[in-house]
């Protein structure tokens, strides 16, 4: 319990902090949100105008202040840019990026467990080498350049979809997964790379163990010994990662967002960056941080559900 | 093991070329990195332009290997840099531990939280214009996780029973560190500033896409990607050469991270 | 994993969108290129058209939208007392009928009979009152010289000027909404004009949907619905046209001219905007005239035209469009034909026999300043000088460059609020407050000073063309080109007209049977 209450004040701490960093970088880098609204042409009165509406013309520290209070209130401002309120704007954007999270989650899982064990299972051979080498690929192509060979090789050469014609989930889901569906593997790649890298190293550890020579000198057959001993085994090794996973596929979403032109949270950040828009900047930044921190509190609690003997002390 | 060795040798060989592409652009390439020639533009990969060329007619192969220079530059010193000061805050948060280790690690949490666009955008308009500008920007991105690093190892070895017995033999706690404990981490370290240097790369890269990186007409190959997407169909080889290229020489990296981690840790 | 985990997040800010910025415009004029036979297609009515903007519009409301992308959109909800032609003279619209008083001091409107709002309201003298009033208070450039408005009966609006403007018909253009619909910015996301178009709905970051206004006073448009998407940025604009995800863009010539030329039709046109290598004349060496020359000796804006923009762009010489085809200046666009022989000269003569380094300061979301830019380090390292390209990010370009005017020099497109030489030519007065390269010039503020003062038609030309004159005898900034920007469009569909100011107007398009 003493942990429990140690972890969540670290959390609150970490958030703090976050918020802190996030607003002064915010007034660190140049940039005048009313200047972005109006453009060149615009006269000195009008930036006037706009900027006390905006309420930019406040001294940093009532900024922050009327900010926080109200993120405690549950009022998480007005977006400068899109002049709604911060909440509306986010509400059909976490659903579109949850989706996406969810299709390369599963894509992840349905690929990377299978291609593991597969690998493990065939030890030293050819078919191993060649899982490898493909997971090395996996890990080292970046992001915007696998989403633009997608879009020129699906889209473009092989018109398996139409990049730039996103349909809405509300409107028509089953046009809205095929859309999705390149940019969730573009997202994926990588992290079914690194996942049945992690699973094969896990179940290649759990193979040498003691239990694994036991049941096996018991008679059981091979295949009770990979699935039902060492794959649950291997699983329970590769749960520390999943917080760092949730944590890529957000900000792997952010370019793929950009690219495949999904109106998600990824690309409201960027605008809401280059568009000096601290309330929506700073309002999305807390909850990308809040969900990879939770995450990784959640799993630390699962580990020791999983596996007491993990040592509660560090 | 045998896998390792066979990564490693692929990983020297692919960065060997890299590298030695990287030299080569130092006293000569084929055609200047910004002489353009509207006429030609666009061309496919030919005799004269082995990678074709660009929307300005400009040679991609060229290009591409002085990209190969300043990204290595880059992620080179970075790697360094970012090494060198993580050395100092592991070691520290890990053996001091206490409200020395608090402070560190909150601040390294709170860092690796942040989205790196906004550490990106202050350094680079914060610090003077400058190749180094994005060495900083990259170390302060890099140091918690090599932080991290040294700390997990410094602790791992701080109440080793062969550290103890030379404390109780009166050694001195920076002696201790410098002579008992860091030696034991620096295959750890090896490894990960290998595959560290691989991700300098993949964020150097990821800077100039972004047009944050080195300044053109220099050519990084994130920017000659950024340029090429628009073009990718009538044009793919624009973004193809420098794409291939950051890919290779991460697997480069990555391979040889990977054997030497094999070699020493397994 | 942590690093790569940043890496992406940073590489995601890769298309950054030109959201942000305003400049972008949509406009077009005289040459038009027709490269596909549309001639024989009979026009349909009905059918959808998908538009791709590379910038994002989030803001409908005339008096606070002011960026280029967002009039090129509502340009289709809202009319003015007034509208452009697009031969660049100016027609009623919302007025019947206008008279100019021969001081061009008193404006007199006549409203026309039975125009309706968008909700269906007719507009009346109320609705026009609001409108003006509104404009002041939304600090509209050119209502500040309106001295009184009022409605002499129910169709007639009488406007009078503190001073004569000959040009205050394009100021007129400015958006009629009904009474009392803005005063807390309402229209921002809810647009209510009598255009040929009604705003339908808005995604953010997605699209807009505009609907066919039925009730139109004027020659309906042909098309049902307009979708406006909105593309992450400009790069992405040829891949999602290839795709075939949108109908048609404006983009300039070097994306213009990749697209398949026997399906796409594409309209020249001009981005209405002034190019330049522009040099902060208040730091040292660009406050030494000689120096400033030099540099336009050095720069061969041709070659810049021919390797960015495939030739299409229209040298300038001075800081006018060329679309203001009766205040163009044409005599000054050919005052610095590259000359490196002579930049060497007078760049000794200055005290620079060697040469001299600088730094330009390009903003980042501009592709085609960059590559401008890397022409031009190759053009003045034939004179000895040597320029480093800094890239800064659109906001930041605004605050330190154009609001702070902390830059040696930099690259982009300038472009005026309205049609009027004035928008063009008054920020190099003195002591404006967008003066942004410190011009100081007592003579300048001298010939601005008269050419606005005059009313005489002929006078205000001589007056305004003695300006351009000036800049380039001081060699301001080294004026490059008009860019090209060209509307690209399916051979499915025909008919685009295009504006000398930030218009698209869909009314024009149809498809083709």
């Amino acid at each position: 319990m003493r942990y429990l209450i140690r972890k969540a004040v670290i959390l609150i701490l970490t958030m703090f902090l976050i918020s802190l960093m996030t607003f002064l970088a915010f007034h660190i880098i140049p940039g005048d949100p009313a200047q972005l609204i109006l453009g060149t042409s615009a006269s000195a009165e009008k930036l006037e105008l706009l900027r006390h509406q905006l309420g930019t013309d406040l001294p940093l520290w009532q900024q922050y202040t009327s900010w926080i209070f109200g993120f405690f209130r549950g009022d998480f401002g007005t977006s400068i840019r899109y002049s709604m309120p911060v909440k509306t704007l986010l509400g059909d954007r976490i659903v579109v990026t949850a989706l996406l999270g969810l299709m390369v989650i599963v894509l992840t899982l349905v690929v990377s467990i299978p291609l593991g064990v597969y690998a493990a299972s065939r030890r030293n051979t050819a078919a191993e080498q060649v899982v490898n080498f493909l997971t090395m690929i996996g890990i080292s192509i970046p992001g915007f350049f696998l989403s633009i060979i997608f879009m020129w090789v699906f889209g473009l050469v092989l018109h398996l979809f139409t990049p730039g014609s996103y349909v809405s989930y509300q409107q028509d889901f089953g046009a809205f997964l095929r859309f999705m569906i390149f940019p969730a593997l573009a997202i994926a790649v990588p992290e079914i790379a690194i996942l049945t890298k992690y699973i094969r190293t896990a179940m290649l550890d759990e193979m040498d163990k003691d239990y694994v020579r036991t049941a096996r000198g018991k008679g059981a057959s091979h295949r009770t010994i990979l699935y039902g001993h060492i794959l649950r085994n291997a699983i329970v090794a590769v749960i520390p990662l999943i917080g760092m996973m949730i944590g890529s596929i957000f900000s792997g979403s952010i370019i793929v967002e950009q690219v495949f032109g999904v109106p998600g949270i990824g690309r409201l950040l960027i605008s809401s960056v280059t568009g000096r828009d601290f309330p929506l900047t700073q309002t999305l930044v807390m909850y990308i941080a809040l969900i990879i921190v939770i995450t990784n509190f959640i799993v630390d609690i699962l580990i020791q559900v999983i596996d007491p003997r993990i040592r509660l002390s560090n | 093991m045998k896998s390792g060795k066979i990564e490693f040798r692929i990983g020297c060989t692919l960065a060997g070329i890299v590298i030695l592409l990287a030299v080569l652009s130092l006293f000569w390439t084929p055609y200047g990195i910004n002489e353009m020639d509207p006429a030609s533009r666009m061309a496919a990969p030919s005799l004269q332009h082995i990678f074709g060329t660009d929307n300005m007619g400009r040679d991609v192969f060229s290009r591409a290997i002085v990209g190969a220079r300043f990204t290595l530059a880059v992620a080179v010193s970075t790697v360094l840099f970012c090494t060198l000061i993580s050395i100092v805050l592991g070691l520290l948060a890990g053996y001091a531990g206490g409200w020395v280790d608090e402070v560190i690690m909150r601040i390294i949490d709170a860092i690796n939280s942040f989205p790196g666009i906004l550490i990106a955008l202050i350094m680079v308009t914060v610090l003077p214009p400058g190749n180094y500008t994005i060495v900083i920007a990259l170390c302060i991105m890099f140091i918690p996780s090599f932080t991290r690093i040294v700390r997990t190892g410094t602790l791992q070895y701080k109440n080793a029973d062969f550290v103890r017995n030379n404390r109780v033999f009166g050694d001195s706690d920076l002696r201790l560190l410098l002579v008992h404990i860091f030696p034991n981490i620096i295959p750890l370290l090896l490894s990960s500033v290998i595959v560290g240097l691989s991700n300098a790369i993949l964020a150097e890269s990821s800077m100039s896409y972004l047009g944050l990186g080195i300044q053109p007409p220099a050519p990084s190959w994130g920017r000659m990607l950024y340029e090429a997407q628009s073009i990718i169909f009538n044009a793919p080889w624009c973004a193809l050469a420098p794409g291939l290229m950051i890919v290779v020489t991460i697997v480069a990296f990555n391979c040889v991270g990977e054997g030497l981690r094999k070699r020493y840790l397994a | 994993m942590k690093k790569r985990i940043f890496a992406t997040i940073l590489a995601a800010i890769a298309a950054v969108s030109l959201a942000a910025c305003g400049q972008s415009k949509p406009a077009s004029d005289n040459s038009v290129a027709s490269t596909a036979n549309t001639s024989d297609a009979t026009p349909a009515d009905g059918g959808n058209f998908v538009y791709g903007l590379a910038t994002e519009v989030d803001n409908f409301d005339p008096f606070t939208a002011t960026t280029a992308d967002a009039k090129s959109i509502y340009f289709n909800i809202y009319e003015g007392l007034v509208k452009v032609n697009p031969d660049g003279t100016f027609s009623g619209a919302v007025a019947s009928d206008y008279k100019i008083s021969d001081d061009a001091k008193t404006y007199t409107f006549t409203l026309r009979d039975g125009v309706k709002f968008h909700n269906g309201a007719v507009v009346t003298t109320d609705d026009v009152l609001y409108s003006i009033q509104h404009a002041i208070d939304s600090g509209i450039p050119g209502y500040d010289n309106v001295d009184s408005f009022e409605a002499t009966d129910d169709k007639t609006i009488v406007v009078t000027l503190k001073k004569g403007d000959a040009d205050f018909l394009a100021i007129a253009s400015q958006a009629i909404i009904p009474k009392d619909s803005d005063n807390q910015g309402e229209l921002a996301l809810a647009p209510i004009g009598t255009g040929p178009y009604k705003f339908a709905s808005y995604a953010v970051q997605d699209h807009v949907t505009l609907d066919k206004n039925p009730d139109y006073w004027g020659t309906p448009a042909h098309l049902n619905e307009i979708i406006i998407r909105f593309i992450a940025s400009s790069s992405d604009l040829l891949v999602n046209y290839q795709s075939g995800a949108i109908d048609g863009f404006t983009a300039n010539a070097a994306i213009s001219e990749q697209v398949d030329k026997n399906s796409s039709t594409i309209n020249v046109g001009h981005s209405n905007a002034v190019q330049a290598l522009y040099l902060n004349n208040a730091n040292t060496p660009f406050d030494d005239v000689r120096v400033r020359q030099a540099l336009s000796y050095a720069v061969d804006s041709e070659g810049v035209i021919n390797t960015v923009d495939y030739g299409y762009g229209t040298e300038i010489g001075t800081a006018m469009i060329p679309g203001l085809s009766s205040f163009f200046n044409d005599d000054v666009t050919h005052a610095y034909d590259v000359d490196v022989k002579k930049a060497k000269h007078l760049l000794s003569d200055a005290g620079y026999p060697n040469g001299f380094s600088f730094t330009v300061k390009v903003p980042s979301n501009y592709q085609v300043h960059l590559d401008s830019a890397q022409v031009l380090v190759n053009q003045l390292a034939k004179a000895g000088i040597t320029m480093d390209i800094q890239q800064v990010d659109w906001a930041t370009w605004l605050e330190n460059v154009y609001t702070n005017r902390d830059y040696d020099a930099t690259i982009i497109s300038v472009d005026g609020s309205i049609a009027s030489p004035t928008a063009f030519l008054s920020r190099y007065v003195s002591d404006a407050h967008n003066n942004f390269v410190n011009f100081n010039s007592k003579d300048y503020d001298a010939a601005y000073a008269k050419a606005t003062a005059a009313v005489d038609q002929e006078k205000r030309v001589a007056g305004f063309k003695e300006c351009q004159k000036i800049l380039s005898d001081e060699a301001a900034s080294v004026y490059i080109q008009d860019i090209a920007n060209n509307f690209v469009y399916s051979t499915k569909f025909a008919g685009y007209t295009g504006y000398p100011l930030y218009a698209v107007d869909f009314a024009s398009v149809y498809r083709i049977q």
